[in-house]
Order: C-alpha cells, then structure tokens, then sequence
C-alpha cells in the first residue's frame, strides 16, 4: 500500500451502532453514481483484484423499492452474497438502501446505508453511513469481518489517532 | 488473545462516547487517579467513575488494587482488538475504491473521446 492510498479513505465510529466512510474522489458525482448503480460497471471494481475473488452475480433493479444482489466468491469456492432493496434514488446526489449478508441465520438483520456524492469541483466527496438495526446485526458483521489474531501493538498510536478526532458533524 | 463479537460489541459502545475517548487518549500518555481524571473535564468524580465503569467492563482499561487512589491504566490489547477490526475494514475498502479509481478514470476518456468525436 502506498502512503496516498493509507490516508484516503477513513472510517469514523459516530456511535456504537454506525459506520461512517469517506473517500474523495477524482471524477464528477455523475460517473460515480454510475459507477454505484450500473450492473455492467460494479463487478468492474467491487471485487476481482489479484486476490482471486470474483463476482459471480451482479443484479440491480435501480427502482425505488427495486433489489439488488452483490455474490462474491472466494478462491475457495466460499459465496458471500449481499442483497437489500432501494429506498431512495436521487441521482447523482444520494441513495439509501436497506443491505443484509444473504446467509441464514444472518439475513433476517438488514442494515440501512445512506450515500452521497457531493460535487467539489471537478472531484466527488463519497460518504456511506450504515446504521446497525440490531446488536444482532451487528455482532454478525463484527464476526465475518474482524480479521482473527490481534495486530502488532505498535497500532496502537493509530487508534489513538483515532480516538482523539471527533466524529465529523453531520 | 480472541475478542467475542459480544466483547467487541462492548467496547464499541464505550467508545462511542467522547468523554470516554478523552480518558482513553489521557490514559495512552500514562496511568491516573480518579481525581486526576476529573479535572480537565470539569466534571464530579461520581460521574467519572462511571465512564471508569464502562471503560472497565469493555475490557480497555484496569484500576489497581490500591483501595484508596486506584490508579486507570490502559488495557492495549482490547484497543489493538479495535483498531485492528477498523484497519482491516478500511483496508478492504481502499482496496476496492482504489479499483474503482481505474473504472472511474476509464469512464472519463470515454466521454473526452466520445465528446471529440461530436
């Protein structure tokens, strides 16, 4: 990883049930909307680096009230599948959809996701705000996505970091 | 060391709350009495030993066993459990933006191209 890429995208923890992510970027909200939205573009970019995942289905009913489906697949042949519904769609400024990981027991606890795109200048300030409806929930996506064995210690500047910087207003 | 998702749980929900991460950055530079905690915050001793609560039962800090001063002392293992979590979160997600930069910067020729051709 290069140090440009490290500083870009952030995480924020406003409150015990939310995840906050921004990233800036180079192109206008028009082409990043797009890039959300079309099923030809997402498998572009949301998987399939060298890390050998694919990206077996694609499927967006860009409608309110309209599905969507997301399925990774690992090397190892394992699925992740995520699926949810669109509840608001105001191009190229804001969409907000329901998403759940699409495995039983997990997928009866559905998160909802705002994202804007805000123009400035000729660039895209990408925010997404998932909100936990549940502890459940959440302790299901603490689980798929805690990576295991504890970091070096020497992280622990970082998190500070971290602690220090207040939540961004919104 | 492993975390529960319940453990983590916890610990999230401590640190939610900006007082709480204030002690937590004053603890990084060194252990405190309750008394000492209090004053920069302008705040009772009952109402920090409460965030004191929270902080313990979320595992990211531990008070000695001095009965009079208890001194708080940062738990770095419960912190590194977190940062840990966010950093591999982060990174999976720069991992995807980074290819969605390539698309991005893909989708801008086109239009230049398609523009010139007009």
């Amino acid at each position: 990883m290069t140090a440009r890429s490290d500083a870009t995208t952030a995480i924020e923890l406003p409150s015990d049930r939310e995840i906050v992510l921004t990233r800036v970027f180079d192109a206008p909200p028009r082409l990043v909307y797009a890039a959300w939205t079309d099923a030809a573009l997402v498998p572009r970019w949301w998987c399939c680096g060298d890390d050998g995942f694919t990206m077996p289905e694609c499927r967006i009913d860009l409608r309110v009230g309209g599905a969507y489906r997301f399925v990774m697949r690992a090397p190892d042949g394992t699925v992740f599948p995520l699926a949810g519904e669109y509840r608001e769609l105001a191009p190229p400024s804001r969409i907000v959809k329901t998403q759940r990981f699409d495995v039983p027991p997990f997928d009866r606890e559905e998160t909802l996701i705002t994202m804007t795109f805000e123009p400035r200048g000729a660039q895209t300030l990408f925010t997404s705000r998932t909100v936990y409806a549940s502890q459940a929930s959440r302790d299901a996506q603490l689980a798929r996505l805690k990576g295991g064995a504890l970091g070096a210690i020497d992280r622990l500047g970082e998190l500070v970091e971290l602690l220090a910087a207040e939540p961004a207003a919104s | 060391m492993t975390t529960s998702p319940q453990q983590l749980d916890a610990t999230f929900a401590a640190l939610a709350d900006p007082t709480r991460r204030a002690i937590l950055a004053r603890l990084a530079r060194g252990e405190a009495s309750v008394t000492e905690l209090a004053e920069p915050f302008a705040m009772s001793q009952p109402a920090i030993s409460k965030h004191l609560k929270v902080l313990e039962r979320a595992g990211l800090i531990s008070r000695g066993r001095d009965a009079q001063k208890r001194p708080c002392r940062l738990e770095a293992a419960q912190l590194v459990a977190v940062a840990d979590w966010v950093e591999h979160h982060r990174r999976l997600w720069e991992r995807r933006f980074e290819r969605l930069d390539a698309l991005l910067e893909d989708m801008k020729q086109k239009e230049k191209h398609h523009d010139r051709k007009k």
